[in-house]
């Protein structure tokens, strides 16, 4: 298979590349990693509830003593500490930085658990963003499909795969009403706009903007009951508006046919009764006074 | 923040199962452009490769790599191969083989859509009963029966081509009894707890059942003041479906919003044949058809679109532009032949008007 082929892993993806570590740290990736799984542990045993209820109930299962109990009793003895030891001493802190919770009143007690809950869905989502970027690579293509692979894969990892953690992550970027972009979803929409968007600091604020409007729209869609379809074409418009995206073009591809779509849709609107605006008005009164003038 | 070149960069240095399935979103999306996707069997080809034919037999990959088959199956169709074709019917014989589960189930259902547009009929209404009967709840057991009450209007579609009036009537018939379960569903949920899916189910069941009201009329036997008065309805049903779901936020896709556009055409069309409607009438109905079947772009296509916009083109063209039918004919017949073969009814009854 040929390198162009390949998958690859993205380091600017994942965070622990942006933390601080000790460069003699051999076991770095068991002990990031186990934490991670434990936290996907306690997700799963709330499978199910509301996030109402879930999202306190895992924050509580995740403040510092029960976490450490929780490894402990779901990992073998020897690496449990080892793990809670390099992790939850060590590592805590700076993921909270990079991930901005210290935009959060700094005396809010569940800090360190919505870091485990973020961490563990990072672990989880990262993965499918590769896959994308990889395929993005193969086949690259404008700025529309490109962005909708961004949010398609998005929306199907927090639907399909990981559903009750990437809910309680987005509910980890909230405090009263007030959310953050979550450094993930910023990094991968980053490397998506990356061919399309050549100026550095308009493309990182694009990505930032996109990822908090994500985490907006995967809490509001857990809310409504909403479906990933919905959630796509919610970000699909939000990133329209930015002006990420160009309008969406037209297929048809000759004037003609183009024109007669247009008419035929001012048709239909009129016999299902929308109203096509005062200014679609104005200028069909133009277009029926200038057919009067041809006639007669 | 400098690193020591042989710390690891990645806490998932072989995460293929994931990696895989956003590939395959990314062909998800690419082949969602109605003119072109060629790139998207360009990915598909890349994916399939590496997942290779071991993958039915590994659990925890035979599904992507099926659903990998069928959206490659699909869009070799939609560039007009008819490689396509022969992909998907050896995969749903393939799936037949796969252990039975709710991930299959989902898959089943999703290849089901492609079996019905490539003419497998039977297969599509047989697969979807069982799909029923294993249904995990009511929603998904009403989607299901919405489903199989649209596959058996395929079926009856393609009875009208072949002239088989009795199994077309019987296949109408047996699609009016699955639609009404489904719409009662949904009608309860959307009263229950009113969402943007519930009213998305629900509006399409009722277009579901519009569809096969205005798929009556184009069956020998069909007339009387009954009938002629659902048909009423079903326009009327059709209207206030099409203003709710043009109205944004946009639910439906545009597949399910262009052949609504396409029924109330040949409604135009046939009210105008049969009731003295008036010309304007039949231009406004060979209008939404023919913009109907534009819209539709590269996508697999419903064949009673390529019928009843031929129907319509025979009833305002033929006198004064014939070759605008032939034209058509000879578009349509070269858009439906990859997909459902060149022996399908459709396809004949195309070639025939020629």
């Amino acid at each position: 298979m040929a390198a162009e082929q390949s998958f690859a892993c993205e380091p600017a993806l994942w965070t622990f590349n942006d933390v601080p570590r000790n460069r003699f740290d051999r076991s770095m990736v068991e002990a990031w990693k186990r934490p991670a799984l434990v936290v996907a542990d306690v997700v799963a045993d709330l499978a199910g509830k509301p996030p109402d209820i879930a999202f306190p109930a895992a924050l509580k299962r995740l403040s510092r003593k029960p976490f450490r109990e929780l490894l402990q009793t779901r990992l073998s003895p020897g690496h449990s500490e080892k793990a809670e030891g390099t992790f939850t001493k060590r590592r805590v802190t700076p993921l909270r930085l990079a991930y901005g919770l210290d935009a959060f009143d700094p005396r809010e007690d569940s800090l360190r658990a919505r870091v485990l809950l973020l961490h563990a869905a990072e672990y989880s989502f990262v993965p499918f963003a590769e896959g994308a970027l990889a395929a993005i690579k193969w086949s690259p293509s404008i700025a529309r499909w490109d962005i909708r692979t961004g949010f398609h894969t998005v929306a199907r990892w927090a639907f399909d795969h990981d559903p009750g953690l990437a809910v309680l992550a987005a509910a980890s970027l909230t405090i009263d009403g007030s959310s953050l972009p979550w450094r993930p979803f910023t990094q991968f929409y980053e490397l998506v706009l990356r061919p399309h968007r050549l100026d550095d600091d308009r493309r990182r604020a694009d990505a930032d903007g996109l990822s908090l409007h994500t985490i907006g729209t995967l809490l509001d869609a857990n809310r409504a009951g909403s479906r990933q379809g919905e959630v796509v074409r919610n970000l699909m418009t939000h990133a329209e508006s930015l002006g990420v995206l160009p309008p969406r073009p037209r297929f048809e591809r000759d004037e003609h046919a183009r024109r007669q779509s247009e008419l035929t849709r001012i048709l239909l609107d009129f016999e299902i009764g929308r109203a096509l605006g005062d200014s679609a008005d104005d200028i069909l009164d133009v277009i029926e006074a200038e057919r009067a003038g041809a006639e007669g | 923040m400098p690193r020591a070149r042989s710390l690891p960069e990645t806490l998932r240095p072989a995460a293929n199962y994931e990696w895989a399935f956003g590939a395959y979103y990314r062909a998800h999306v690419l082949q969602k452009n109605r003119a072109d996707v060629e790139p998207a069997a360009y990915v598909l080809k890349i994916l399939r490769d590496k997942l290779g034919d071991e993958g039915y037999f590994d659990p925890d990959i035979a599904i992507l790599r099926a659903r990998a088959e069928h959206l490659y199956g699909r869009t070799l169709i939609r560039l007009g191969a008819r490689e396509g074709r022969d992909i998907l019917v050896d995969l749903y014989q393939k799936s037949t083989r796969l252990p039975v589960d709710g991930r299959l189930d989902r898959f089943l259902s999703d290849l089901c859509g492609d079996l019905s547009n490539i003419g497998l009929h039977h297969e599509a209404i047989t697969t979807t009963e069982s799909l029923i009967g294993r249904a995990p709840d009511n929603d998904v057991r009403a989607r299901r029966r919405g489903n199989l009450a649209a596959w058996y209007l395929q079926r009856a579609v393609a009875h009208r081509a072949g002239r088989r009036d009795a199994a077309a009537w019987s296949d109408l018939d047996a699609a009016d009894r699955e639609i009404e379960p489904a719409i009662q569903t949904w009608d309860e949920d959307d009263k229950r707890r009113p969402t943007r899916t519930t009213r998305l189910q629900l509006r399409e069941a009722l277009a579901v059942r519009a569809s096969v009201t205005v798929e009556r009329s184009a069956v020998p036997g069909y007339g009387g003041e009954e009938q002629t008065r659902a048909m009423l309805d079903a326009a009327d049903e059709l209207r206030r479906l099409l203003a709710e779901s043009l109205t944004p936020p946009r639910d439906e896709t545009y597949l399910q919003v262009v052949y609504r556009i396409g029924r109330l055409g040949i409604y135009h069309i046939r009210t105008a044949a049969h009731r003295d409607g008036t010309f304007a009438q039949l231009k406004r109905g060979r209008a939404y058809l023919e913009h109907a079947w534009r819209s539709t772009g590269n996508a697999c296509v419903r064949p009673w679109l390529a019928l009843d916009l031929l129907e319509a083109l025979e009833v305002c063209a033929a006198a004064d532009d014939p070759a605008a039918v032939r034209d058509f004919a000879l578009e349509a017949i070269d858009r439906l032949t990859p997909q459902c073969g060149s022996d399908y009814e459709a396809v004949t009854a195309l070639a025939e008007s020629l």
